[in-house]
């Protein structure tokens, strides 16, 4: 009988002994450290004398100099360190990609040798033993090449150790801070910062300078300006969420010792909530990884917590734009502040849906950098009628050309296939994405869902983009603007009538009473509007309805008939007479109608 | 006797403050390093970033003591800064930004 001989199986190897989340929390603390050392060590240095100007005998007893030195030794080993921890971190998602790469081979390679050894169990004398031999034969070859990878792994994650464990350790004094401090290579970030500030107007310039800098560098100018580099458009979405979270955790630490020394002004202690909402957000999702690549699910694009009078300005992102092949981003409405991320479910709930559709990689961003009205002036309807008063184009204009920069930011730092993008806004919101269309936004689809108004009577005048309307029948807030039946006009036209040339998808009419109204304007994000965002979001085709027209198939109520009709279907006449008013700009809010005990 | 630095009340006061967010942002700092979590990192990579964070650990709360020092050294008393003697008035005049680092000092 003829032997046939089977490679041995190859039996499990190791895993990372560390991770890359490990590694990158340690990075992310590092960094914020880094920042406020800095911020320290800058202040000192800029007031003293001697060391940094030449006058050194006399500033030998200049404390605030010596103090300023003396930092500065701490500072260039932190330095040290937040690079070594994040190519540390780097290496390990590597290594781990590449684990995951082993180990479907060699549970594939195993399933193939017991195969072969079923295969040749049941043999008879007539079977071809040269094929069998062969195909044993190349299992062998498998294994060998498979156990060799493994060692190389292994010898790889070994190194990767080695050198951060060694990178540390050649930072651990205080006489190797000052070495450090004194490297002439050492970065220089005010140089840096010059060269980028040269070059903030172009995302392009910007990425393509961001592309040749070292690791060193580019950490030496995350912890020295995160805020700037933060929110520059240009630099990759990466960095971006590591000089945000290095800035967040750096104001939550300064911040969080002025409240211990009852220091803290009251913009400082709303800053301090806002602040403190947000890391626990980042927290929450610091276990979930994009499964496109390894990295952190969350990345905090921008963060401006000082900005549009305190409410902040705030850029969320699920899963990575830079490499995603559909992004689709939000732009909430009125209701919007950089301390309220209720936005964020509708942004993750549309990532799902994305994702679930298995058309590719995705992202998902909430984009809250731009002042939206603090209330919601457009569903808080004292002035629904008289709604120019109240809210103005003015903040969708700025909004709209800071969207359309960030989004040639994305362009700039998109990386393999060019990006399918994606625009959504809301309310307010779909004001606001109207203008950054109209400036020229390189967007693929833009979405416009219970828009108030947009910049242009049709979506050819708009933007080259595919235009497509979600606009419930019975959503007040989506009857505001220009149409064929009236309209109240303030912040423009209405992209759901037909001649405005858009494509309105299906939604659901929502509920024909009074007090479902504003409910109706804010479920967008649920049932068949959510799954048409998701097709056109991903590349499909959403279901179609017909544009708003005075007579035919698009034959609509307007705000007035919507107002009366809906509140005689809920109560009556003294329902009826309020909402007659509203209709007619008196300024009854439909809040009231909806709560008459008010 | 009493002893003069010839700097202005702004000065000393913006000074003294300065001194006092440069210790709490260190504090902070300090704090910050000492809890960086070393969960999920092998038993060797956890001991160099303990060895780092235990030498600048030290650093950064010794500068942070040394600068709530600096701010403490200037004893405000409302509309006036008390000097008690020379080394006080040196020390003062030494954690001033650099353009005050010669202000002349008189007893009195």
């Amino acid at each position: 009988m003829a032997v046939i001989a089977l490679p041995a199986r190859v039996g499990p190897f190791r895993q990372l002994l560390s991770t890359p989340g490990a590694a990158r929390d340690l990075a992310t603390d590092l960094r914020a450290v880094t920042t406020d050392v800095k911020e320290v060590q800058a202040w000192a240095e800029r007031t003293s004398g001697g060391a940094w100007t030449g006058e050194a005998e006399a500033s030998a007893h200049h404390a605030r100099t010596r103090f300023a030195v003396r930092l500065d030794a701490g500072e260039a080993a932190l330095e040290h360190a937040v690079v070594a921890a994040d190519r540390f971190e780097d290496r390990l998602r590597r290594l781990q990609l590449q684990r995951t790469d082993l180990e479907t081979e060699r549970l594939t390679l195993d399933r193939d040798i017991e195969h072969l050894r079923a295969v040749i169990g049941a043999a008879g004398a007539g079977a071809d033993v040269a094929a069998l031999r062969r195909d044993a034969e190349r299992l062998r070859h498998r294994a060998e090449v498979l156990v060799g990878d493994i060692a190389d792994w292994e010898t790889r994650c070994d190194e990767a150790e080695d050198d951060f464990v060694a990178a540390l350790r050649a930072v651990d004094t205080l006489a190797e801070g000052r070495d450090a401090a004194g490297d002439p290579d050492r970065p220089e970030p005010q140089s840096l910062l010059l060269d980028l500030n040269s070059r903030a107007q172009d995302p392009a310039a910007v990425a393509a300078w961001w592309r040749g800098l070292t690791r060193a560098q580019r950490e030496a100018l995350v912890t020295e300006f995160p805020h700037v580099v933060g929110n520059t458009d240009g630099v990759p979405v990466a960095d971006r969420d590591e000089a945000n979270r290095a800035y967040l955790l750096g104001r939550l630490d300064h911040l969080g010792e002025r409240e211990a020394d009852c220091q803290l002004t009251d913009d400082e202690r709303s800053e301090l909530t806002k602040a403190r909402r947000l890391a626990d957000l980042l927290d929450d999702y610091g276990n979930r990884v994009d499964p496109g690549t390894g990295d952190n699910l969350l990345n905090l694009v921008g963060y401006r917590p000082d900005s549009y009078s305190g409410d902040g300005g705030v850029i969320l992102s699920l899963g990575n734009p830079d490499t995603a092949e559909h992004v689709a981003a939000y732009v909430p409405g009125t209701t919007s502040e950089g301390g309220d991320l209720s936005g964020l479910d509708r942004v993750e709930t549309l990532y799902d849906d994305m994702l679930a559709e298995g058309r590719g990689s995705v992202a998902s961003v909430l984009w809250l950098d731009y002042d939206a009205p603090s209330a919601d002036s457009l569903t808080d309807l004292d002035e629904l009628g008289d709604v120019g008063s109240v809210v103005s184009t003015g903040d969708a204009q700025d909004g709209g050309r800071r969207l359309s920069d960030f989004i040639d930011g994305l362009h700039a730092t998109d990386r393999g296939a060019p990006e399918d993008l994606t625009v959504i806004g809301h309310s307010y919101g779909a004001t606001t994405v109207g203008y950054a269309a109209h400036d020229g936004a390189g967007l693929d689809q833009l979405v416009l869902l219970g828009s108030p108004g947009e910049p242009t009577a049709t979506a050819d005048a708009l933007t080259g983009a595919d235009v497509f309307v979600g606009a419930a029948d019975y959503d007040p807030v989506s009857l505001l603007g220009l149409g064929e039946r009236g309209g109240v006009g303030a912040l423009g036209y209405d992209p759901a009538q037909a001649d405005f040339g858009a494509t309105r998808f299906d939604v659901d009419p929502g509920s024909y009473r009074v007090e479902d109204l504003l409910h109706n304007h804010t479920s967008y994000f649920e049932g068949t509007s959510l799954d048409n965002i998701t097709d056109i979001a991903t590349g499909g085709d959403p279901t179609v309805d017909d544009g708003r027209s005075a007579s035919g198939d698009g034959f609509y109520q307007n705000l007035s008939e919507l107002l009366a009709g809906s509140s005689t279907a809920s109560g009556g006449d003294w329902l009826w007479s309020q909402a007659h008013d509203v209709a007619e700009g008196i300024g009854r809010s439909l809040l009231d109608l909806a709560h008459p005990h008010y | 006797m009493g002893v003069t630095i010839d700097v202005p009340y702004d000065v000393l006061k913006a000074a003294k403050a300065e001194w006092d967010d440069a210790a709490d942002e260190l504090d902070g700092s300090f704090r910050r390093l000492l809890r960086a979590s070393t969960t999920g990192l092998s038993p060797r990579a956890a001991a160099a970033v303990d060895s780092f964070r235990g030498e600048w650990g030290r650093e950064l709360r010794a500068r942070g003591r040394q600068a709530q020092a600096y701010s403490d050294a200037f004893v405000d008393t409302g509309s006036d800064f008390l000097v008690t003697d020379l080394a006080q008035a040196r020390l003062m005049r030494s954690v001033l930004p650099w353009t005050y680092h010669d202000a002349g000092i008189e007893g009195r």
